[in-house]
């Protein structure tokens, strides 16, 4: 009985799909999707990807026409989730949605299970910049007064990051760098725990995302006055830390990637949908509230932005010492 | 008025439909496993934890602790009417509420259990929310070098207090802290034992380990015992007990609630200890001693509410600190990092819902397990009787596939399977294996907070000194050591857990 239905099935599968390719030069595009399509999240679930994740893949999915499936996957900054996809099919049903992780990751593991550069992104999707939230007991209120204090100080300051190639580490390292201070970093495990600490009085400074920083500025316990990007940032108008140290910048993101070679004609059509989408206002709206740019770009627009940010990654990696392991 | 404030915030969150639910689920589910022998909270959450990654964390948490206390009530029903422990905590009301039940009076012990653990909770209750806000003050003076030595200390207090030998308590927390030490090292990303595969750089996965050693050892350990039960069939007569036995019952049950609830914050602390104390005190003050173990009143209302006691207050280490207190709390503190929510004083600031919707739903929770208890015994009689043969198929298969839908890979089931080798090893060798969980958890905390302090001091030492809290409890875990190396008290102590043998 099973065997009939199968086999009567696979017959019907046929004909539909032989009517299609008759029908249309560019089957393969008209046709998808035609089943579910599944989202690999390379982090735990309830996390901030998946937040924004949630932003754009229910009214993709409705776009689309058929549902987006979110697989969380977590584990090793990314790389488990990463090696995931590599290892899938590239029909246009399997994606990576992925954080700037992504592009440090070449540069800090020496047997990645996967190769970066043969991915195909398919779009950037959100750049936000960190805000640099201060303990707000500490002397200083911009962020010269900071550099001075740290000059006058050497190695007194302190920074929580979330732990080794984490996006703050890097940040951190060049913030060092660029301003020709020495502030220490404390590894954490997450934004979560180490925001806790500079709250609690026990570290000096953390770079966080926006949202996480701003209930503990509203209870007083942290101020934040500078922030990763270039331009001043939202409704406090928060000041650049680049007006003050200059070639200063840090971006956070989130890309779409599919396995390799996955055909152009479906990244366009995703790419398409996602254009729409970031057009609409109440996404839009969402998304400002939090002071997250959404980007949506092509194939080819994602793949210069990875290449960018992984030379930016490997120079900071490699100032900061750290090496692949 | 801040705390009426707090406790609206709480019952707002509680009373959703949703939440209720969960709640209800939660009370029910533990009812149900606290009257099967055998099958103990701790499982049963172990077993649940990966639905509860689905959920929002409130309910999830409101559904676990109306496990953990709805265990304490069903325990008790077994005890009395079959002379079983359905729970570890309700070894106690075997003694009385059983001769109770002998005695004819089966539906007034079953009335005095419920109704004194029901007054039990609502006095826990209270104290958590009153408490907890002070507490969560103190904690805001915890840095990492106040946590390290918190931990040093609840690792020290729970060897100590494990049932069993003291050594095999030592020798399960180390084997505890090595587990624990797989994975990735926050301090310098280097990875330990992973031998080289990316699916063990998180380390290994916690519920596959609790889900081994409690919930699937648990089966192993059941099916080899003898499986008949005799359910001493109940004349219920009345389920409301006489006017001298509400007088007999009402002092032990307010001792005992007080017992339990400073037991309960105790490291090491909880529901079992606390109703072993409260008999203790009973038999003690009592004007007619000889008449515990024949159906003394007292010698059953007051463990039954020091147990239900404790079993609540326990949760106050836990929410304010972030540290637990026994097996369970560890469960919790996992399903809370989850969510990424890291437990500690944060919590009540952060996510105020989580912190009141939790305490409020434990009051809604323990009214439910009331009217669950008392009209329904006659179905859970009948739960007693079912076999072990269609439940534990049952149960192994909902476990294999939440032990999947973690990660969704099949790697955690095996090494649930190994952990299960494992934990029946250390149940042949009557070494209690929640310690072993406890060290798995703290363990790595530990060496990230004492890490982490150093880095801070530039390696000096002399920060542990420094902090007037941190030398306080360093101390005390040392007195503690110390304590447990004099011949005599070890003798002592020998003697207060004979009982559970």
């Amino acid at each position: 009985m099973g065997q009939i239905i199968r086999t009567l099935a696979l017959a019907a599968t046929m004909v539909v799909s032989s009517a299609v390719s008759i029908g249309a030069a560019s089957a393969q595009s008209a046709d998808y999707p035609n089943k579910p399509i599944k989202f690999i999240i390379p982090y735990a679930p309830g996390g901030g990807t998946d937040a924004v994740a949630a932003a754009f893949s229910d009214k993709l999915g409705q776009k689309l026409g058929q549902p987006i499936i979110k697989e969380n996957h977590p584990g090793s900054n990314s790389v488990i989730g990463t090696a995931l996809l590599a290892d899938s099919a590239p029909d246009g049903y399997t994606f990576l949605v992925v954080t700037g992780a992504f592009a440090n990751n070449p540069f800090l593991y020496a047997n990645l299970p996967y190769k970066t550069e043969s991915l195909t992104p398919v779009s950037i999707l959100t750049s936000y910049p960190f805000v640099l939230g201060v303990r707000s007991d500490l002397p200083f209120k911009d962020v010269k007064e900071l550099v001075d204090y740290a000059k006058a100080n050497p190695g007194k300051l302190t920074a929580g990051t979330s732990g080794r190639g984490a996006s703050a580490q890097l940040a951190l390292g060049l913030f060092n760098e660029k301003a020709g201070i020495q502030i220490r970093e404390i590894p954490f495990k997450g934004a979560g725990e180490s925001l806790n600490n500079v709250a609690g009085g026990f570290v000096d400074m953390v770079f966080s995302g926006y949202e996480t920083v701003r209930p503990f500025v509203e209870s007083g316990k942290m101020k934040f006055f500078a922030h990763t990007g270039t331009e001043p940032m939202g409704t406090e108008k928060i000041p650049p830390i680049a007006a003050t140290v200059p070639g200063f910048e840090y971006q956070n993101w989130l890309a779409l990637i599919a396995p390799a070679g996955t055909p152009a004609a479906i990244t366009d059509k995703l790419n398409g949908a996602l254009t729409e989408i970031f057009a609409e206002q109440d996404v839009k709206d969402r998304l400002a509230g939090q002071n997250i740019e959404a980007i949506a770009s092509t194939s080819a627009e994602a793949k210069d932005y990875l290449a960018k940010e992984m030379a930016t990654s490997k120079a900071i990696v490699e100032s900061i010492g750290l090496k692949p392991e | 008025m801040e705390f009426l404030h707090n406790l609206d915030i709480g019952f707002e969150a509680a009373l959703s439909l949703t939440n209720l639910t969960f709640c209800f689920i939660g009370v029910l589910v533990g009812t149900a496993i606290g009257i099967l022998p055998g099958l103990g909270p701790l499982a049963t959450i172990a077993m649940l934890l990966p639905l509860t990654y689905a959920l929002e964390p409130v309910s999830g948490l409101i559904m676990i602790s109306g496990i953990y206390y709805g265990a304490q009530y069903g325990g008790s029903t077994t005890a009395i009417l079959v002379n079983l422990p359905g729970e570890s905590s309700a070894v106690v009301s075997c003694l009385d509420g059983h001769q109770m039940a002998r005695n004819g009076r089966a539906g007034s012990a079953l009335a005095i259990a419920a109704l004194g653990s029901f007054f039990a909770g609502t006095v826990a209750t209270l104290l958590i929310a009153a408490f907890s806000p002070v507490l969560a003050q103190v904690a805001f003076l915890f840095g990492p070098v106040e946590y390290f030595a918190m931990m040093v200390l609840g690792l020290t207090a729970a060897t100590l207090l494990a049932h069993g030998s003291f050594i095999k308590g030592v020798a399960m927390v180390l084997t505890g802290l090595i587990l624990g030490l797989v994975g990735a090292d926050v301090n310098s990303g280097t990875y330990r034992f992973t031998f080289g595969s990316f699916a063990l750089t998180e380390g290994i996965e916690f519920v596959a380990v609790a889900m081994g050693l409690f919930a699937f050892t648990d089966i192993v350990a059941n099916i080899r015992n003898d499986q008949a039960r005799d359910v001493t069939a109940p004349s219920f007569g009345n389920l409301w007990m006489t006017r001298k036995e509400f007088m007999q019952a009402a002092f032990p049950v307010v001792r005992g609630t007080a017992i339990g609830s400073v037991l309960g914050l105790l490291p090491g602390g909880g529901a079992m200890i606390s109703s072993f104390a409260s008999y203790a005190v009973e038999k003690r003050v009592s004007k007619r001693p000889e008449e515990f173990g024949h159906g003394a009143v007292a010698g059953l209302a007051g463990p039954e509410a020091a147990n239900n006691a404790g079993a609540q207050t326990s949760f106050i280490p836990m929410l304010t600190l972030g540290i637990p207190s026994n097996g369970v709390m560890a469960l919790m503190i996992g399903a809370l990092m989850v969510h990424n929510i890291a437990p500690g004083p944060y919590v009540m600031v952060s996510n105020p819902e989580i912190f009141w919707g939790l305490i409020a739903s434990m009051w809604i929770g323990n009214a439910m397990l009331v009217v669950l208890n008392l009209p329904l015994i006659p179905l859970w009689v009948r739960l007693i009787q079912v076999h072990y043969w269609i439940l534990y198929p049952i149960i192994l298969t909902v476990c294999c596939v939440g032990l999947f839908s973690i990660e969704n890979r099949v790697l955690p089931i095996y090494f649930a399977a190994g952990f299960t080798l494992l934990g029946c090893l250390f149940w042949r060798m009557r070494a209690e294996a929640a310690p072993l969980l406890l060290g798995f958890i703290l363990g790595p905390l530990m060496e990230e907070h004492f890490r982490r302090a150093l880095l801070l001091s530039n390696g000096d030492l002399a920060i542990f000194y420094r902090s007037p809290l941190s030398v306080a409890m360093l101390s005390i875990a040392a007195v503690m050591c110390l304590i447990v190396l004099l011949p005599q008290i070890r003798r002592g102590r020998k003697e207060a857990f004979v009982e559970e043998a």
